[in-house]
């Protein structure tokens, strides 16, 4: 009888344990990969950004960022300085309800918005250039060349699928990389192109992270924490995932993969999983200051993240070991 | 006899009292956890939005706050 009440103790401190450290990390190694900050934009004492979302980097190293609260297009050198900025709320040419993502390609900018249907098209000085139509929301694209456009979807019927479109919002074709459908939003991913015409793709609301060929089929696929089910709640008359696996997917220039965990993360939205781009396998990680909604990375192999919940863009240089450089590779 | 009652209650207390710790951390992240649902949910019943491509728009708010806000 007296031993009751410690049954009942460590019965709680079990279950406080599974909600607060959240899974283990066994599968991790140790891999010296650090980040070194060498830019910040933005400060809780000034009006440079609000809530910046969608972030892309030019070859000269100009930094270009939607911010959602004041309905722009923001553009920085690459000291940090704002050197140009456009839009308002607006439903015309240019003007903008909630920016989101954004890409740069060849001179151009790209940018969808959150409650407007399409891509808007900018220059490099942030003049308005034109509009690719795309009736469905985009949850992720990638701009693949001047008349390519491989674009995630999110649709009722149909998932597992991203949409090559030409620069006038036609499906060229559809790269179908799963034949079983899950249920409503389980499906979704960010995509990266891996320059081969294949993709590496990361699913949001599943433990897994895979890389497709041109034609869907599956080169290699990994779960890094062992996620067996997301949680599911019933709300507005559908069934919904509620936790985040994963929350973003960059590459660097050597192929490696950087993906950004969510609530199942040890340190949730902080924790970044670095893959080799080849074979999928982890070769280490390493953890944000802040928390974020994103990462990118440019052709400079800097790594931009967020600071502030969004008022602060912070750019940062990748450090791998010299001694264990190969093994990172 | 006492000694039975005594027990008896201090084990009533404990169970009492980590079953309100229980409810009061479970409460706590279902708060945190509403935000987005609550947007989803005016989102979904807002007159302009009610058919199929707004609601599509209206999940893929959803997504981004899960994305942006949560975590």
């Amino acid at each position: 009888m007296r031993k009751k009440p410690l049954w009942i103790v460590c019965g709680v401190l079990w279950f406080l344990s599974l909600r607060v450290g959240g899974p283990a990390f066994e599968k991790e190694e140790a891999v010296p990969i650090r980040i070194k900050e060498v830019l910040s934009i933005g400060s809780l004492e000034d009006d440079t950004l609000f809530q910046w979302v969608g972030i892309a980097a030019d070859r000269e190293g100009f930094i270009y960022v939607t911010d959602a609260l004041d309905y722009s297009l923001k553009k920085f050198d690459p000291d940090g300085r704002m050197v140009g900025k456009q839009g308002q709320k607006g439903q015309g040419p240019g003007e903008f309800q909630a920016p989101r993502l954004l890409e740069f390609h060849e001179g151009r900018l790209y940018v969808t918005d959150q409650s407007r249907p399409g891509i808007q098209i900018f220059d490099c000085d942030l003049n308005y250039r034109g509009h690719i139509p795309v009736l469905f929301p985009i949850s992720s694209f990638k701009v693949l060349d001047v008349n390519r456009i491989a674009v995630v979807k999110l649709e009722m019927k149909t998932g597992c699928e991203i949409e090559i479109l030409n620069n006038k919002g036609e499906e060229l074709r559809r790269v179908r990389f799963q034949t079983k459908q899950s249920p409503f939003l389980m499906d979704l991913v960010d995509l990266a192109a891996d320059g081969r015409g294949g993709y590496f793709l990361v699913y949001i609301f599943r433990d897994q992270i895979v890389h497709v060929d041109e034609t869907g089929a599956i080169l290699w696929a990994q779960s890094l924490l062992g996620v067996k089910k997301v949680k599911r709640k019933k709300m507005s008359e559908m069934t919904l995932p509620t936790e985040v696996v994963y929350k973003d997917i960059a590459l660097d220039s050597e192929g490696r993969i950087y993906v950004l965990g969510g609530h199942f993360s040890k340190n949730s939205s902080r924790d970044v999983y670095v893959l080799n781009g080849e074979t999928g396998r982890l070769l280490g990680t390493f953890t944000l200051p802040d928390t974020s909604h994103c990462i990118h990375i440019d052709e400079r192999d800097h790594l931009f993240a967020r600071a502030n919940d969004g008022v602060t863009l912070k750019m940062f240089k990748l450090l791998f070991s010299k001694e264990r450089r190969e093994y990172v590779r | 006899m006492k000694k039975n009652r005594k027990r008896q209650k201090g084990n009533r207390l404990l169970v009492v009292t980590v079953l309100a710790v229980l409810i009061l951390l479970m409460g706590a992240v279902g708060v945190q956890a509403g935000r987005c649902e609550l947007a989803l949910d005016r989102c979904m019943h807002d007159p302009l939005l009610m058919n199929m491509i707004g609601s599509l728009f209206c999940l893929n708010g959803y997504v981004f706050c899960k994305t942006y806000i949560e975590g």
